[in-house]
Parts: C-alpha cells; sequence; structure tokens
C-alpha cells in the first residue's frame, strides 16, 4: 500500500512540476493560468490521495486520515472559480492577449458593455 | 416552510462537516458541535433561500453526484496529461482564443456547475457568462472549432445531463 502512495506522490509532484514549468513558459496571462489551474489542481489531489491512502496503512484513519480529502474536494471547488474570476479581470482590465492568438468572441461584447462597467 | 427546510439543511450540512473535521463521537465534541453549528446556520441560512444547492442532500440525488464526480475525475486527468504534454514540449503548440458558445441551462446553480467543470477540463477556462443571450465565452488553449453548437459539445458535452439532473 505504500507504494501506490509513493507512486501518487510522483504523479502529484510531476504534475506540480509541469504547471511551474508553464508558468514560465506560456506567453500571456491567461494561458499561464490553464496550467497553473489544471496542472496544479490535479497535482495536489493526488498528492492528497496518496497522504490518505498512506494514512489509512499507518492505522492513523481514525485522527488524521479524511483531512486531506475534504481538503481536494474544496480545492475543486474554489481553484476553478479563482481561476475564472482572475481570467475576467485580466480581460476586463485591458490585458492584451497573445499576438498569435486564433480568435477573439468576446471582444465585440467588451466594447459593447464598456460604460456598463 | 420552504424557510425551516432550508435552515435544517443547512444545519445538517454544516454538522457533516463539523463531525467529517473533528472525526470523533465523543459527547462534548458532538454537543459543542451541534450549538457551533446552530449559531453559524442561523446567521447564514438566508444566502440559501433562493438556491438550490441543498438537491445534494437529496438520497435521490448521490447515484448521480457520484457518477459525475467518476466523470470529472476521468476527464480532468485527460485534461492534465494533455496540458503538460503541450506545457513539455519544446515547440509548445497552443493556438489560444476566445470562443462562444451556446448554453441554455434552467438555473445559476447549474451554470456554475458547468462553469467550474468547463475549467477543470482540457485546455478551457470560462471568462464570461451571458445568461440573457445564452452564451458562455471560454479561453480554448487549442481552438479546434468556432462554431457555438460544436464547441459547446466539445467543451461541456460530459457535464450537461449531470447539470440537468442535479439543478432543474
Amino acid at each position: 500500500m505504500d507504494y501506490v502512495a509513493y507512486v501518487l506522490y510522483g504523479i502529484g509532484i510531476f504534475f506540480n512540476f509541469a504547471g511551474v514549468v508553464g508558468i514560465f513558459r506560456m506567453p500571456d496571462p491567461y494561458c499561464k493560468l490553464q496550467t497553473s489551474t489544471k496542472n496544479v489542481t490535479l497535482g495536489c489531489i493526488s498528492i492528497m490521495c496518496g497522504l490518505f491512502i498512506r494514512e489509512i496503512n499507518l492505522g492513523l484513519i481514525a485522527s488524521f486520515g479524511v483531512k486531506p480529502l475534504l481538503l481536494a474536494l474544496f480545492m475543486l471547488i474554489t481553484n476553478p472559480t479563482a481561476s475564472h474570476v482572475l481570467a475576467q479581470a485580466c480581460y476586463y482590465a485591458g490585458v492584451p492577449m497573445w499576438s498569435k492568438s486564433v480568435t477573439d468572441h468576446l471582444k465585440g461584447k467588451k466594447e459593447a458593455g464598456s460604460d456598463e462597467r | 416552510m420552504k424557510k425551516t427546510e432550508t435552515f435544517f439543511g443547512v444545519w445538517i450540512l454544516s454538522m457533516i462537516f463539523w463531525m467529517l473535521f473533528t472525526w470523533s463521537v465523543d459527547i462534548q465534541e458532538i454537543i459543542f458541535g451541534i450549538i457551533l453549528t446552530f449559531v453559524v446556520t442561523l446567521f447564514t441560512y438566508d444566502l440559501w433561500l433562493d438556491t438550490k444547492l441543498l438537491n445534494v442532500l437529496n438520497p435521490l440525488n448521490w447515484p448521480t453526484l457520484f457518477v459525475y464526480f467518476l466523470v470529472l475525475l476521468r476527464e480532468i486527468v485527460k485534461a492534465n496529461v494533455d496540458l503538460a504534454l503541450r506545457t513539455l514540449n519544446p515547440k509548445l503548440p497552443i493556438y489560444p482564443g476566445i470562443v462562444e458558445i451556446d448554453a441554455d441551462f434552467p438555473s445559476d446553480e447549474a451554470y456554475t456547475l458547468i462553469a467550474n467543470s468547463i475549467t477543470l477540463t482540457p485546455g478551457t477556462i470560462t471568462m464570461e457568462i451571458d445568461e440573457k443571450n445564452k452564451k458562455m465565452y471560454i479561453h480554448w488553449i487549442h481552438v479546434e472549432t468556432e462554431d457555438p453548437k460544436e464547441g459547446a459539445e466539445a467543451i461541456y458535452g460530459f457535464a450537461e445531463p449531470f447539470a440537468r439532473r442535479l439543478f432543474s
């Protein structure tokens, strides 16, 4: 059972690493948000699950085992919300998109509704 | 009637979380938890009055929730592998853009569920929701289609039936 936990830790560390690399490599804030949100969410969740499995194995479920799972649940709820708000705020604050971006369907709406905000 | 129901729903929900956090059936912990969650509920239950979030307490919805979590987990893993490969690829193969998709849902909670599911799955972040015109604006890291219908199917097709069933 311990080895399952170690494998989960390894997966988590790999995805967190990919998220950090993404923050450095991506060209604009929106793409940075993409990598940081998703990779870090799965990374943290798998580390939490590894912790849970290890605690079960040590017989500590009575005191400690469930908390990592609850943390993972809260992370699932709050992480996308936070990144959505950051992306929206970036857009309406006028942060430009990457020059090689393909489309921008929100542009017309932003210009039309600029007096409301 | 609605008020009483909501009050007890919120109370039970916070009590469940209290017991999960303390993880103890000691009589002291339980009595203190009941008092504490009662006070918290007293101050916050009116936030829940007009929402359908308490649908998750209905046992009839639990199988749906369970299946939804499994599907969501699968999509998250797919998303992460895809995005990690893109990030670590030396050529950085991304074609980012903001696309408009159709989104017609019965309630705010369904929109929230869909928006969060979208943000957790492959290369997409919800930027803006327009409930009046029933549109969503998505930042997509690898734009495959600019058609609103196809985009909707590709982006949130997996989560749609669950949102309709849970929060209709």
